[in-house]
This record gives C-alpha cells, sequence and structure tokens, in this order.
C-alpha cells in the first residue's frame, strides 16, 4: 500500500524550462461523454452508452508569483511530467506523463498582506500531432 | 551514486490500457527522448535535448551530483541548454509577520 499526501510532489516541463513555486496541483478530471439512447420504449430511467473519445482533462497549477523567474508562456507543446511523492517502501515514484499546452495564465493580484499568486492551466492534447496520451505509471 | 537512466513512465496498450513490457520483462518506456536523473535509485530530475529539471531544490542539490549529472547529460545528448531546479516555498511564519 502506498497512500500519502500531496506534500513532495513536483512538475517538470520537459522543455519550457519552468521553474515555479507550486503551492497545490489539480490534475483534473477525464471525462467521457454520455450518449443517450433512450426511446419511446424506455422505462423508468434514461438510458445512456458510454462515448468514444474522453476529454484527456487539464492539470491546474497554484503558484507563488516569482518576478525572477521566467514567466510563462501559452501555447508551446510540451511534456509535462508530474511524479508523485515517493511513499514508503518504494524507490521510483509514481508519474503521470502526458503532452499538452499551457492554455491559461491567470497573473496576480496586488493585495497588502497577501503574497502575489497565479493560477496556470496546462491542458493535456490527448497526444495529438504524435504526442504522449495522460498516462499513470505506478510506483515501484 | 548519480546516473542517467530512462524516464520511468511505462508506456500503455492503446486498447487495454494495460502497461507493456519488452520481451524481457522490463518496462516499454512511454518517453524514450528522455532520461531520468537518478541519485543512489531516487529519480531527483529529469533531462532531454532540451536541457535539466531537477526536482528538488538547488539548495539541496550538492555542487558534485549538479555537475555529474550535467556531464551525464551532455554526453548523451550533447549540451545542456538549460538547468532548472524546484523552488523553495517560503510561507511567512506568524513570528515574521
Amino acid at each position: 500500500m502506498a497512500i500519502d499526501t500531496g506534500l513532495g510532489a513536483t512538475a517538470s516541463f520537459a522543455s519550457l524550462g519552468l521553474s515555479l513555486k507550486i503551492v497545490s496541483m489539480d490534475i483534473g478530471n477525464q471525462t467521457l461523454p454520455n450518449v443517450n439512447v433512450s426511446t419511446l420504449a424506455s422505462t423508468n430511467f434514461e438510458e445512456y452508452i458510454p462515448g468514444d473519445l474522453a476529454e484527456p482533462g487539464t492539470v491546474t497549477f497554484v503558484c507563488q508569483f516569482d518576478n525572477a523567474q521566467s514567466q510563462v508562456i501559452t501555447g508551446t507543446v510540451d511534456t509535462l511530467t508530474v511524479t508523485l511523492p515517493l511513499s514508503s517502501g518504494g524507490t521510483t515514484a509514481g508519474t503521470w506523463v502526458g503532452t499538452g499546452y499551457i492554455n491559461d495564465v491567470k497573473a496576480q493580484n496586488f493585495v497588502k498582506n497577501e503574497l502575489q499568486m497565479q493560477e496556470i492551466i496546462w491542458q493535456f492534447d490527448g497526444g495529438a500531432n504524435s504526442g504522449t496520451e495522460p498516462t499513470f505509471t505506478a510506483q515501484v | 551514486m548519480v546516473e542517467l537512466t530512462q524516464h520511468p513512465a511505462q508506456a500503455r496498450h492503446p486498447v487495454t490500457n494495460a502497461p507493456l513490457f519488452d520481451d524481457d520483462g522490463q518496462p516499454v518506456p512511454l518517453l524514450p527522448n528522455q532520461r531520468a536523473i537518478r541519485l543512489d535509485d531516487f529519480v531527483i530530475g529529469y533531462a532531454s535535448k532540451h536541457g535539466i529539471n531537477f526536482i528538488i531544490p538547488k539548495s539541496k542539490l550538492p555542487d558534485w551530483v549538479y555537475n555529474t549529472a550535467v556531464e551525464l547529460v551532455e554526453n548523451e545528448f550533447g549540451n545542456v541548454p538549460k538547468v532548472t531546479t524546484v523552488l523553495e516555498i517560503k510561507t511567512p511564519t506568524e513570528e515574521s509577520e
């Protein structure tokens, strides 16, 4: 068993060269659409079959804004590796890996007595253009 | 010991999504062109032709580890365009506020 908290998780971009002061990471939903197959002969419930293609999802980073670091570029295709915290008994932590791009950056607010924070959203591209689908590899 | 190994992410079957292994029972790499930098077996960063991204803060990275990793990646990919590390988060404490 390798259950753990989120402390120690890291994000690595293969070519963007970002150093982010990450406070939280949220790996979003992979959502398969529902296809309604109900007819006038259906009884009691709507009837569904699974759709064909799932949305690959996003990763949302909440970061402390660092004015001295390279700033985020939207739209550049890259490979993201999210490395999970290494749980006891393991030598190689689990990973989430996939190609995609940053498609949304919320720049900081300026408020007294509060840190400047920014929110960055990574869109997995689902393996478009010979990329890599979002893939989870378990800890060993 | 610092060494460069295959990126640990494992390829999966496109239909069944089952992890793939080669004829020798080794995991099939998902990212053949990326490497993991390991210190005594533990992954401390990743590398590709684009450079190195350490996943630990620079302050916790001894110089000899940093230099060895850069040398290994230079030998593998020819050059190291840039090196990044995780930034340390310093959260204000009650005393400092």
